[in-house]
């Protein structure tokens, strides 16, 4: 894995960059370590980035995702005991998001799993872990984080989810520009502070990569969804249910939340 | 104090040839052969010894050049030379106790003097080269070579005939930053080369003070065509290097726009230029200089398909840039806490295409940067090394690489675009100026 690793004495800050990790890039800073410490924790982070690539990278044929795609049958086949709690995760979220959050970007009751094993009721499901992975990490990155200890860090996936960690009163989190990206002019600025902004939305290059799952209609507006929220696992899957959630579905669906604010831009 | 800052230059120039021998060690020197004489071999033969020197032209670039040769080891001024007496006056107080002349043949008869250093003029270039040859003097110039193209290749010809080293101030060419620059550059940091982008940009009207009018011309001999090019031979002379070095090859074509913008005192040349140089395979020089607006400052930009070098500040940026970030930002904030805000790279489950771009540094460490608005020169710009290495060639007799030919190439791109604007016309560039070094 492609890294480059950074310490600044003066702030105890450590800093890593990992260009290329599950089809994106990654960069965290957090604080308050020596540098010794500080290079073990990242040891550690790097360590599961790596295993959930090799888990969740659908475009790896070798992956786990990867050869239950490939496996074109209705047969039971072992998972991991990690990928069968994201699989827990993930169909929480989506009955909590009216199956607006779907792995299989079609219908998630096509798979049944439980006690190791997996099985497609339909041969043709694939699973897609593109708007969940990430948020994820962050969510697992921050328990190891605040297990070392660790009360100020901020961690950048993909450049669409950033998790900050403020553990202390007076600390007043970190200013977030959230610019437009047709024409790049800041749309928002967000404070986050121990919390997980993600965004989610189409570009000028790339549009119509969210699709309804209920629909099957790819998302072709000038909009963008970006969502806070104390857990990166909710920030992450609520920017993109949001992309594709009616009005009245997106009031549902947060209702209860206090600690998620969406907010949709059309652009 | 004198021989502590002497140390010093040294030990930087100690340095400056350390730093050299990292760059793929003997590589850099097979493609850049002028810089063969700054091995610590070479350095080891000089040993002791030391060159006596010689200024002609005590204005402000010659003192400038008298301030550096305080720091060069191997260097003795025993002569100084100006027909203006203020300008001699200020020199010799520098340098107590080297000769005064008002006539420069005469000094060029002195028994004792091996190398002469011509700070005068553009329309005193060649005269004074060619007679300081013919002395059997070496010699360093300052750019542009010449006032006229046929000055240029008689020139150019007696130095082929010659024994003697000759050296035009191209300092670049001995610049760390543009040495690493196109060290990187020629390796494919940049990928292909698709454009060339150089300026220079002066809030300042060029003019110095007379203390009579019979003396205008003289003093203020920028202004004027007879004694000067302008702001093609002045400044551009040394970016248009710049692009040949890059491209390892010389423009055809030459077309542009001159004008008296703003400047409209009497002067002659233009205050303000525009050129486009062709390449054979398509590629362009865009060249903008004026002084009337200095908010674009002073820019040598290669532009490659892969990515953007800025020579002048030894920095690049890549069109596709892994290191592109934007939280390690906070890294480098005074302290812990806070900061101006984070772009997001907005809504994507891949990578973007960056509108912004991070600048990436040459040179580790302190670099020094030239803001292009001194009138007189900068500091450590490689002018203090290729002086060092001239007064090198005056002990050991030999010959700089390539600096004449490159003196040459871009001294004529700059009086073709003169004559472009002056006859609003597309040049190519003329068959009896071609020289055997130039590569189309």
């Amino acid at each position: 894995m492609e890294q480059s690793v950074e310490y600044v004495a003066e702030q105890r800050a450590f800093y890593a960059l990992v260009p290329n990790i599950m089809g994106t890039r990654f960069e965290i800073i957090f604080y308050g370590k020596s540098a010794e410490a500080a290079q073990s924790i990242w040891a550690q982070i790097a360590h599961r980035l790596e295993r959930w690539h090799k888990m969740l990278n659908r475009f790896d044929a070798e992956s786990e995702v990867g050869q239950i795609n490939r496996q074109k049958d209705t047969l039971p086949h072992t998972i991991s005991p990690e990928l069968e709690h994201i699989l827990s995760l993930c169909k929480g979220y989506w009955e909590q998001t009216e199956r607006l959050f779907d792995i299989t970007r079609h219908d998630m009751s096509l798979i049944e799993f439980g006690e190791g094993v997996l099985r497609k009721k339909s041969e043709e499901v694939v699973l897609d872990f593109g708007g969940f992975a990430k948020g994820y990490a962050l969510h697992e990155i921050g328990l190891m984080l605040k297990a070392e200890g660790i009360g100020r860090a901020i961690v950048d996936f993909g450049r669409s989810t950033i998790m900050a960690i403020n553990a202390e009163a007076e600390d007043e989190g970190w200013q977030i520009s959230l610019p437009s990206p047709y024409d790049g002019h800041e749309v928002e600025r967000y404070t986050l502070r121990d919390a997980t902004l993600s965004t989610s939305g189409n570009t000028p290059s790339y549009s119509g990569h969210i699709v309804n799952p209920l629909t099957g209609e790819p998302i072709e507006q000038r909009m963008m969804c970006a969502v806070v929220a104390r857990d990166a696992i909710e920030a992450e899957v609520l920017s993109t249910a949001m992309m594709i959630a009616t009005q009245e579905q997106m009031q549902r669906i947060v209702t209860g939340r206090d600690d998620v604010r969406v907010k949709r831009y059309n652009l | 104090m004198e021989e502590n800052k002497k140390m010093e230059r040294e030990v930087s120039r100690r340095e400056f040839i350390k730093e050299l021998g990292y760059l793929a060690g003997g590589a850099v020197l097979l493609s850049m052969p002028w810089l063969k004489s700054q091995t610590p071999e070479k350095l080891k033969e000089i040993n002791g010894q030391g060159a006596r020197v010689a200024l002609i032209g005590c204005g402000s670039r010659g003192q400038y050049h008298l301030h550096n040769l305080r720091s060069i080891p191997h260097a003795e001024v025993v002569a100084l030379c100006d027909d203006y007496e203020p300008n001699l006056k200020a020199a010799a107080e520098l340098y107590p106790k080297a000769r005064l002349y008002s006539d420069y043949r005469s000094l060029l008869e002195a028994n004792d003097v091996d190398g002469v250093i011509i700070a005068t003029p553009l329309h005193l270039h060649a005269p004074m080269t060619l007679d300081a040859l013919a002395a059997g003097k070496h010699v360093f110039c300052e750019k542009a070579m010449a006032r006229t193209m046929s000055e240029c290749r008689a020139v150019y010809e007696a130095y082929k005939r010659s024994n003697r080293a000759l050296y035009f101030c191209m300092q670049r060419m001995y610049d760390p930053k543009y040495i690493k620059g196109m060290e990187r550059v020629h390796s494919g940091l940049i990928g292909e080369i698709v454009g060339l982008r150089c300026h220079w940009f002066r809030n300042a009207d060029w003019r110095r003070a007379v203390p009579s009018p019979e003396l205008e011309r003289r003093i203020n001999w920028r202004l004027y065509r007879e004694s000067s090019g302008g702001l093609m031979t002045e400044l551009a002379c040394h970016q248009l290097e710049v692009c040949n070095w890059a491209m390892g090859r010389m423009p055809e074509t030459i077309m542009g726009m001159g004008d008296i913008v703003f400047w409209k005192d009497g002067r002659e040349v233009y205050d303000n230029v525009n050129v486009i140089y062709r390449y054979a395979n398509g590629v362009k020089i865009n060249y903008e200089s004026l002084i009337s607006n200095k908010y674009n400052g002073m820019e040598d930009q290669i532009l490659g398909h892969k990515g953007t070098v800025d020579m002048t500040k030894g920095i690049y940026y890549l069109e596709e840039d892994n290191q592109l970030s934007g939280i390690r930002q906070l890294l480098r904030e005074g302290k812990e806490k806070t900061l101006g805000a984070i772009p997001t790279a907005g809504p994507s489950w891949r990578p973007e295409t960056r509108k912004d771009y991070v600048p990436h540094t040459l040179v580790e460490g302190q670099i020094s940067v030239n803001s292009g608005q001194s009138t007189v020169g900068a500091d450590k710009d490689g002018s203090d090394v290729i002086l060092s290495a001239f007064c090198q060639s005056c002990i050991t007799g030999e010959k700089a690489e390539n600096v004449v030919e490159e003196a040459y190439c871009s001294t004529l791109l700059c009086l073709l675009a003169n004559q472009a604007m002056d006859e609003k016309r597309i040049i190519t560039f003329p068959e009896e100026y071609k020289i055997p070094y130039m590569k189309f």
